[in-house]
């Protein structure tokens, strides 16, 4: 192979420029990524709820230097017509062109349409993580629509991972404000209603969100016959094919995703993809448990 | 005749087969040539499921897509009706994978190969649909390819029972569905040693399932694909065949 050759009068940096599958091959083959971790560790995950003040709620994550940043904002609606005791949430993913050399500003990329399918499938079609009756106010007359708003800040891989930890975090901490529908119509916070009513009733605190489901998903790839667990930019472009695994505290599968690729996997392998994401989840869930009981706490 | 099954008390009634059993497949049907513009093209049905893919090329593309070393594959998912959204573009980039997975790419540097895929009718099972349709109408277009893969869905509906290619009032009633692409032939060329066993090529899911039960449906998928390969595999000799005379 000339790569072979040349490697020594080459630097590292170009080298790894010239022969990307050359240089990360050299790694694997000692059973180390570039990056130190070893072949199952995923990045370390951080959470930072509450990143934007203006929200109803918000949380930033990073998976190393993957980074997303969600935040939701309720706003009241007539409930449609053939659903009148539900409410809406609604997704968006905007992938900033900051976040990556292949990303252009104008219309919605394609990535970022697929990142808004598989959220919607994980979060609503196939987990039921919101129950849509919950962000019912008043059947028939008002309801909460949630807009999910997920930014994509840097596009370093496991997108699919990182979106969704994004959203759920900002879901988990979301309060639904107290409010009472008038005769006339129209909605106003419960406070100034019962103060008409009952003047000396203190105003009641807004109510947590209750997630039905917490869904956490991983990516692996396959990179010559290994099994690379949370991948970077740099090694999608790499592997061979990947697979995202959802799973959620139930210990059910919300959703494995192997959109084609250059190899297939046997059903061996499909479960030691599920069993790593089950590891993850377990890490995944203490981050966010402690996240949240210090958000909590911190009022 | 298009089922109108919806939520309701009504949907769990017209789930219930009555033309075959659980574990059998729709009646497939293939077309292939039908569009005299395009280089290749197949129209597949399952039942009343019905999808039409047309490629094209590989041909120029613009300086801004095309990849110095491989064809670029760019895929357009066209509903029966309303505007395409966010679940086209999410089958787009599933059927773009599988057909970079199974296509010389490297034969045809700087070009593009465009598959379109029109839905022309809805019962079911859309997705395994537009994949054995790409499947036949890369055929039928003469791309060279070192695989094809074919596609089943099964779902699992309430009470834990399971049925393959579910038609659309089974897949509205059902608690998943998971859809999955497998490779017609065995030889690969990252040729894997240690896998054991049949392999897939692409797997789709929507709906929770316990973990036994998704590895349940892969098993029935994968053996309702050698079935469909087996047609397939028979269809395309037959058309081939046809032409030749």
């Amino acid at each position: 192979m000339a790569a072979a050759e040349i490697t020594d009068s080459l630097e590292a940096d170009a080298f790894k420029k010239l022969y990307p599958d050359q240089f990360y091959a050299r790694f694997i083959a000692d059973g180390i990524r570039p990056d130190g971790r070893p072949l199952g560790r995923a990045r370390t995950a951080s959470i930072g709820l509450g990143a934007v003040s203006t929200a109803d709620s918000s949380a930033l994550v990073k998976f190393g230097n993957s980074t997303a940043l969600a935040g939701i904002k309720l706003e009241i609606m007539v409930p449609k017509d053939d659903t009148p005791n539900q409410g809406q949430l609604s997704i968006a993913v905007e992938m900033a062109p900051m976040c990556s050399p292949d990303m252009r500003p104008g219309r919605p990329s394609d990535a970022a349409q697929v990142l808004v399918e598989q959220l919607n499938n994980a979060l609503l079609a196939s987990a039921k993580a919101v129950n849509l009756d919950d962000l019912c106010i008043d059947p028939g007359k008002a309801a909460w629509v949630a807009y999910l708003d997920i930014y994509v800040l840097d596009s370093d891989g496991s997108l699919a991972d990182v979106t969704l930890l994004a959203a759920v975090a900002a879901l988990a901490t979301l309060r639904l404000p107290h409010v009472a529908v008038t005769d006339g119509g129209n909605v106003v916070p419960s406070s100034e209603a019962a103060e008409a009513a009952a003047p000396d009733e203190m105003a009641v605190e807004p109510t947590k969100l209750q997630l039905r489901s917490v869904p956490l998903a991983l990516t692996c790839g396959l990179y010559k016959d290994q099994l690379i667990v949370g991948l970077t930019a740099e090694e999608e472009a790499l592997v061979a094919t990947s697979v995202t695994t959802i799973v959620d505290d139930q210990g059910r599968l919300i959703g494995q995703l192997k959109a084609g690729g250059r190899a297939e996997m046997d059903i061996a392998r499909l479960q030691d993809c599920i069993e790593a994401a089950k590891l993850r989840y377990a890490e995944l869930a203490g981050i966010l448990q402690q996240a949240i009981t210090q958000y909590d706490g911190s009022g | 005749m298009q089922p109108t099954a919806g939520p309701g008390p009504s949907s769990e009634a017209l789930a219930k087969r009555s033309d075959r059993t659980e574990l059998q497949l729709r009646v497939l049907t293939c077309e292939r040539s039908l569009l005299h513009r395009a280089d290749g093209s197949a129209k597949w049905s399952q039942g009343q499921t019905s999808v039409l893919a047309a490629i094209y090329g590989p041909r120029l593309t613009f300086a801004k897509k095309e990849h110095p070393e491989t064809c670029v594959v760019e895929v357009l998912v066209r509903p029966k009706t309303r505007l395409p959204g966010p679940t086209e573009r999410q089958t787009e980039s599933l059927i773009r994978q599988c057909v970079e997975g199974v296509v010389l790419t490297a034969m045809h540097p700087r070009t593009a190969i465009l598959v379109v895929i029109q839905v022309v009718q809805n019962d079911g099972c859309v997705m395994a649909c537009a994949l054995n349709a790409v499947a036949a109408a890369l055929v039928d277009a003469g791309i060279p390819m070192h695989q094809n893969f074919v596609s089943v869905t099964s779902a699992l509906m309430p009470g834990a029972s399971v049925v393959i290619d579910p038609d659309l009032a089974e897949e509205q009633a059902a608690e998943a569905l998971v859809c999955s692409a497998c490779t017609t032939c065995r030889s690969w060329p990252e040729a894997s040693a240690a896998q054991k066993g049949p392999a897939v090529l692409a797997v789709y899911t929507r709906g929770a399932m316990p973990v036994e039960d998704y590895l349940t449906l892969v098993e029935l998928n994968r053996q309702g694909c050698e079935r469909v390969a087996q047609f397939s595999v028979m269809a395309a000799e037959k058309s081939l065949v046809g032409k030749s005379r």
